[in-house]
C-alpha cells in the first residue's frame, strides 16, 4: 500500500505502471483486465484495497483494564429532584441552586450519574458552588473528575470540607500549589494540631509572608495555649499580615500572655465609678424610667508604644478616627466584654448606658461590639444591638459617628452571635419598625438576619408587604426585599406567599415594578417548595 | 406512555427548544391537564392560551401557539411533564379540541392508506420497469445516457488526478471539488457526488491524508468501473451499485419489492446531521425476534420535524420493508402497530470486538460499498487515552478507536464499568450512539 501511495502522489506519469510492483491485492485480476491506464489500475487497485482493509480491520492492542469508580456513599436523588436539578445546573434564574445542593447533603442523597458531567462543569465556571457540590458529586463525581484535567478543582474542594486527611497528605503539602498546601494543613489542623503546627515550623523561614499570613489563619482551628510561642515568635514577623494575624490568634486565647497585657493596658484606659445607689436617687431615676448609671473615664493613649504595636496595634488609624482614639480602640477591641461587667459589677446594658453620654462613647461601644463579637460574648449582644440601631434609626444629618464606623458590619456580626429569644426579639423590633416608617430598617437588614426566618417573621413579613403593595406608592423601597424573602421566606409562609398578589390600578411603571417584584417571589417560593418536596429530609 | 424524559428530548427539533420545554415541565402555567387512552393534553398559559395536545400512537404533537418550531417548547414541556411526573395528567375525558384533531389525524391517515394503496395498484397492474437493464423506459434510458456521460468525465478527471500526483490536491480549494460533485448532481450521479464532497475535507486533515484519499478515490473507480459491467453482477448486489451511484426507490416500489419483516423492532440509536438547512437522520433499528438491522433514513429542511417520530429507546410493533440490496438495512416503516413503549428486556448483541469485526468482514464480503454498520456491543468499557482521544475496550483487551474527543457522559454513566454500548462502525472509528447501565438506556451525543 505504501507504495501505491507514493506512486499516487507523485503521479503516474512520472512513475509509470507499479501496481505490479507494490504487490497490491487484486493485481492479478486487474491485469487481466484489457487496455488501462497506469493511472485507472493504480485507482482500481486502491479501490480493492480499501475494501480487503475494511473486511479485515484489526483489532487495536490488547490493554489492561482500567480503574472502576468505587461504590457511591449515598444513595441518588428522587427523579422529580433530579428534573429540577437538571434544570438548574443548566440555567439557574432564581439562584435556588446552593439551597438545592445544601438540602441535597442534609438528606445524604447524591446527584444521578447523567448529572455528574454537568455538575463538574458548574463548579468549574462557579467558585461558590464548589463546597456544595462535592458532595452531591459522590464518589462517582470525585472518582471522574480525576480523569479530566479540566475539572481538578474537586480535589482542592473536596480537600477542604472532607474530614479524612487523604493518604498522600505529606507529599502534597511539601509539593503541592497553594491552594492545596493551605487546605491540606487545615485538615491537618482539625485533627492533629500539633503535627500541623510542626509541618508549618519545618518549612516556615522559606514561606512568602502572604502565605504565612495564609497558612496561620488555619490556626483558627484547634487553637490552643501550645501554640503560642509559636504565635508570639510570629509577633515579631517580618510580614505585616502576619504580625496581625498572630496577635489576633492570641488575643482570642483567655490565657495568652498577650490577652493580658492587653486587658493590663486596658485597665488603665478605662474606668468606672457607680453612682451611689441612695434610696431616694434610685427611686427618682426609676420613675424617671432610667436605668442606674454611673460615670465613665476614658483616658486615651498619648503614643504608640513599642509594645503595643508588637501586640497588634496598628499605628496607622482608620479615615476619620484620630490615632489616639484608634489606638485606645484596638487595646479595647482586644479584651473580651465580660472583663469589664466583673471588673465594675455591672451589666453591659448599663455599660453601654453610661458610655451613651460620654465624649468618646462611640468608641468605647465599638471596641466592646468588636470583642464581643470576637468572643461570640451574647450577653452583650442585644444592648449593643439596640445601641447600633439606635444610631442607624436617626435620621442621616443627625447621625454624629465617630471615625466612620461601619453599621452594617457591626450589625452583621452582632446578629451572627445571637441565638433563640435574642434573636427573635431582633427580628420582632424590626417588624414593628417596619409598620410605622416609610424607610424601614428592615430594608438593610433583612439581608443579615439568619435564614430560613422564624415563621412569625414570614407571616408578618408578607402582611406588611400585601398592605405595602395596596397602597402602591411609586419608589416604595419596600419592593427590593423581595429578591431577599423569595430566598428566606420559611416553608410555613409559602401558602400565604403563593396567594395570588392582586396589584391595584396605578401608573403603568410602578405596578411593572411591583408585578416584577411578586412575579420573582412566586416562582422563586414554587421552585423551592417543589425543592422541599422532591427532596424529603 | 412510558417515556423518560431524556427520550422526549430527542424529539425537540434544537438545543434551545429542549432547554425551554424543560422549564414548562412543571405543572405551573398549565390548566386543565388531562389524559386518555388515546392522547395527551393540557392548555398553557403563555403570552396567550395555548392548546397543546399530543397522540400517544406516534408523539405527534399539536399546539396552537405560533412557533414554527415542531415539536414548540409547550409540546415539548407537556411531554416532559407526562414522562417526570404521570400524576399531573390524571385520567380524563377529552375536550373537544383534542377529540377534533384526532377525528382529522384518522381521517387524513385513511386518505393516505387509500391513496398507497390505488398507487400499488396501478404499480402492480402496470410494472413501471424497475430494473433498468431488462426494460427500459424512455425518462429512464434518458437517464442512464446521462449517468454514463458524467461517469465518462469522472473517469477522465480521477485518471488525470492520479497522473498527475494527489501532492497537487492540498492546495485545491473546496471549489476543485465541489465543481466536479455538482457536474455530477447534474448528471443525477448523486451518491457519487456526496463521496466527492466528502472527500474535500481529507486533504491535510490527518498525518495519513493521502492513505484516505487514495482509498475514497479508488472505492469510487470501483464503483465507475463496476457500474459499466452492471450486468455481469448478481441482482441484489446490482441495487447496491444503482443505489451507490444515486439511483433512489420510491416508497411504492420498496413496498413493491423489498421484503418485509414483522417484528418488535427496537430503535436502538440516532443520529442527525444537518447540511445547507437539510437536516438528515439516521435511526437504526433492531428486531427482537428475527435479529435484522435495520436502517430508517428520514430528511427535513431547516426545522420543519421528520415525518415519522422515532424515539431511541422504544419499542414499536411492526412491519419494515428493506430496500432490495445483498445486505439488507435500509428500510422504510410500512406498517405500525399501537403506541412505542420503552425497550425493558436486554437488547442482544456482541461480546467481543473480534465478532464486530467478522460481522464486518462478512456484510463487506456481500456488498462492498457499504459504509457504516450498526452494533451492540455487550460488556464493553469506555477509556480515556491522556492524548485526548478514546478506546472502547471488550473483555478479552481489545479495543477500538472512538469517534470524537468528549465521552464523558458515558464515563459518568459506567463509572469506567463494563456495559452495552450501541455503536455505529465507520470503518475507522466507533460512535457510541446510546449505552444501557442498570437496565437504564441513555443517549449519547455521539462524542461531539
Amino acid at each position: 500500500m505504501e507504495r501505491l501511495i507514493d506512486a499516487a502522489l507523485v503521479g503516474t506519469a512520472r512513475t509509470g505502471d507499479k501496481v505490479a510492483a507494490a504487490g497490491a491485492p487484486a493485481t492479478a485480476l486487474i491485469a487481466a483486465l484489457p487496455e488501462l491506464t497506469p493511472a485507472r489500475k493504480l485507482l482500481l487497485a486502491a479501490g480493492a484495497q480499501a475494501v480487503y482493509a475494511q473486511a479485515g480491520h484489526a483489532a487495536g492492542a490488547v490493554i489492561p483494564a482500567a480503574d472502576a469508580a468505587p461504590a457511591d456513599e449515598f444513595a441518588a436523588c428522587s427523579t422529580g429532584a433530579a428534573h429540577l436539578l437538571d434544570q438548574l445546573l443548566t440555567r439557574d434564574e432564581t439562584g435556588i441552586l446552593p439551597e438545592t445542593l445544601t438540602r441535597l447533603r442534609e438528606a445524604q442523597l447524591r446527584l444521578p450519574h447523567r448529572l455528574v458531567v454537568a455538575a463538574l462543569e458548574a463548579g468549574k465556571r462557579q467558585t461558590d458552588l464548589r463546597p456544595l457540590l462535592v458532595p452531591a458529586l459522590d464518589q462517582r463525581g470525585r472518582w471522574l473528575a480525576t480523569k479530566n484535567p479540566v475539572w481538578d478543582w474537586v480535589t482542592t474542594a473536596s480537600a477542604t470540607i472532607t474530614e479524612a486527611l487523604p493518604d498522600n497528605a505529606e507529599i502534597r503539602w511539601q509539593e503541592g500549589a497553594s491552594p492545596e498546601r493551605l487546605a491540606i494543613l487545615r485538615q491537618l489542623r482539625a485533627h492533629a494540631p500539633t503535627k500541623a503546627r510542626d509541618w508549618l515550623a519545618e518549612s516556615w523561614k522559606s514561606e512568602k509572608a502572604d502565605f504565612r499570613a495564609h497558612a496561620l489563619a488555619t490556626f483558627d482551628a484547634g487553637l490552643s495555649l501550645a501554640d503560642e510561642p509559636f504565635l508570639e515568635a510570629a509577633l515579631d514577623d517580618r510580614g505585616q499580615a502576619v504580625r496581625a494575624e498572630a496577635a489576633q490568634l492570641l488575643t482570642r486565647q483567655q490565657g495568652s500572655a498577650l490577652s493580658r497585657r492587653m486587658r493590663e493596658r486596658a485597665d488603665t484606659l478605662l474606668a468606672y465609678t457607680p453612682h451611689k445607689r441612695g434610696l431616694l436617687r434610685s427611686l427618682a431615676q426609676a420613675l424617671r424610667g432610667d436605668a442606674a448609671r454611673g460615670d465613665l473615664t476614658v483616658c486615651l493613649p498619648e503614643d504608640l508604644a513599642r509594645d503595643w504595636q508588637r501586640d497588634g496595634v496598628a499605628p496607622k488609624p482608620r479615615a476619620g478616627l484620630g490615632e489616639r482614639a484608634w489606638w485606645f480602640m484596638c487595646v479595647l477591641s482586644a479584651v473580651p466584654p465580660a472583663h469589664w461587667t466583673t471588673r465594675f459589677t455591672t451589666t453591659p446594658a448599663e455599660l453601654i448606658g453610661a458610655a451613651t453620654h460620654h465624649e468618646w462613647g462611640q468608641v468605647v461601644i465599638e471596641g466592646w461590639s468588636r470583642a464581643a463579637i470576637a468572643t461570640r460574648d451574647e450577653a452583650w449582644a442585644l444592648p449593643l444591638w439596640r445601641y447600633w440601631l439606635g444610631g442607624y434609626l436617626r435620621p442621616q444629618q443627625e447621625r454624629q459617628q465617630q471615625g466612620r464606623v461601619s453599621l452594617t458590619e457591626l450589625l452583621h456580626g452582632l446578629i451572627a452571635i445571637m441565638q433563640g429569644e435574642t434573636i427573635t426579639l431582633v427580628g420582632s423590633d424590626l417588624l414593628d419598625d417596619a409598620t410605622r416608617t416609610e424607610q424601614p430598617l428592615w430594608i438593610e437588614i433583612a439581608p443579615l438576619l439568619p435564614t430560613p426566618w422564624l415563621p412569625m417573621w414570614g407571616q408578618r413579613y408578607l402582611e406588611i408587604s400585601r398592605a405595602r403593595l395596596k397602597s402602591l406608592r411609586p419608589h416604595d423601597p419596600w419592593v427590593r426585599t423581595f429578591d431577599t424573602a423569595a430566598h428566606a421566606l420559611p416553608v410555613e409562609a409559602f401558602p400565604q406567599a403563593l396567594q395570588e398578589w392582586s396589584i391595584p390600578e396605578g401608573q403603568a411603571w410602578v405596578t411593572m415594578e411591583w408585578r416584577r417584584a411578586t412575579d420573582t417571589l412566586t416562582k422563586t417560593v414554587a421552585l423551592r417548595q417543589r425543592l422541599l418536596k422532591e427532596i424529603p429530609r | 406512555m412510558e417515556l423518560t424524559a431524556e427520550q422526549v428530548l430527542t424529539l425537540a427539533p434544537d438545543a434551545g427548544v429542549a432547554a425551554s420545554g424543560k422549564k414548562l415541565a412543571s405543572t405551573r402555567g398549565w390548566h386543565g391537564l388531562g389524559r386518555d387512552t388515546e392522547a395527551i393534553w393540557g392548555e398553557f398559559q403563555g403570552s396567550a392560551q395555548y392548546q397543546v395536545r399530543a397522540a400517544l400512537n406516534d408523539l405527534t404533537v399539536r399546539c396552537s401557539c405560533p412557533s414554527r418550531k415542531f415539536p414548540c417548547k409547550h409540546g415539548v414541556g407537556l411531554l416532559l411533564l407526562a414522562a417526570t411526573d404521570p400524576a399531573a395528567l390524571p385520567s380524563a375525558e377529552a375536550p373537544e379540541w383534542v377529540t377534533s384533531w384526532l377525528t382529522r389525524r384518522a381521517a387524513n391517515a385513511e386518505q393516505r392508506d387509500v391513496k398507497t394503496a390505488a398507487q400499488q395498484q396501478t404499480d402492480s397492474a402496470e410494472p413501471v420497469a424497475t430494473t433498468q437493464a431488462v426494460q427500459p423506459s424512455k425518462s429512464a434510458d434518458r437517464r442512464l445516457t446521462r449517468v454514463y456521460a458524467g461517469l465518462d468525465a469522472l473517469d477522465l478527471w480521477l485518471d488525470d488526478l492520479i497522473r498527475n500526483g494527489l501532492a497537487q490536491v492540498a492546495t485545491q480549494p473546496i471549489s476543485f471539488w465541489e465543481q466536479q460533485a455538482a457536474r455530477l448532481t447534474d448528471a443525477q450521479a448523486t451518491g457519487i457526488a456526496g463521496r466527492l464532497r466528502r472527500m474535500a475535507a481529507l486533504p491535510n486533515a490527518s498525518h495519513d491524508w493521502p492513505a484516505r484519499l487514495l482509498a475514497e478515490l479508488g472505492r469510487v473507480a470501483l464503483l465507475t468501473h463496476s457500474f459499466r459491467r452492471i450486468d455481469e453482477l448478481d441482482p441484489a448486489l446490482r441495487e447496491d451499485l444503482r443505489g451507490a451511484i444515486g439511483w433512489t426507490l420510491t416508497q411504492q416500489e420498496v413496498l413493491a419489492r423489498g421484503e418485509q419483516v414483522e417484528d418488535n423492532w427496537q430503535i436502538l440509536g440516532q443520529r442527525v446531521s444537518s447540511e445547507d438547512r437539510l437536516r438528515s437522520q439516521r435511526t437504526w433499528l433492531l428486531g427482537s425476534t428475527t435479529g435484522r438491522y435495520g436502517l430508517i433514513l428520514q430528511f427535513a429542511h431547516g426545522t420543519r420535524p421528520f415525518e415519522i417520530p422515532l424515539v431511541p429507546g422504544t419499542i414499536i410493533h411492526g412491519t419494515l420493508a428493506f430496500w432490495p440490496s445483498s445486505w439488507p438495512l435500509r428500510a422504510i416503516i410500512a406498517a405500525q402497530e399501537g403506541e412505542p413503549s420503552r425497550i425493558r428486556t436486554e437488547i442482544t448483541g456482541l461480546y467481543s470486538i473480534a465478532a464486530l469485526l467478522a460481522h464486518v468482514a462478512d456484510a463487506t464480503a456481500q456488498q462492498p460499498w457499504l459504509e457504516r454498520f450498526p452494533a451492540v456491543l455487550k460488556q464493553i468499557s469506555f477509556i480515556p487515552n491522556t492524548d485526548g482521544r478514546w478506546l472502547l475496550r471488550d473483555e478479552q483487551g481489545a479495543t477500538l478507536p472512538l469517534h470524537g474527543d468528549d465521552h464523558w457522559q458515558a464515563l459518568a454513566l459506567s463509572g469506567g464499568a463494563p456495559c452495552d454500548v450501541i455503536t455505529e462502525w465507520d470503518g475507522m472509528t466507533l460512535t457510541p450512539l446510546a449505552m444501557i447501565t442498570a437496565g437504564n438506556y441513555s443517549v449519547l451525543s455521539g462524542g461531539y
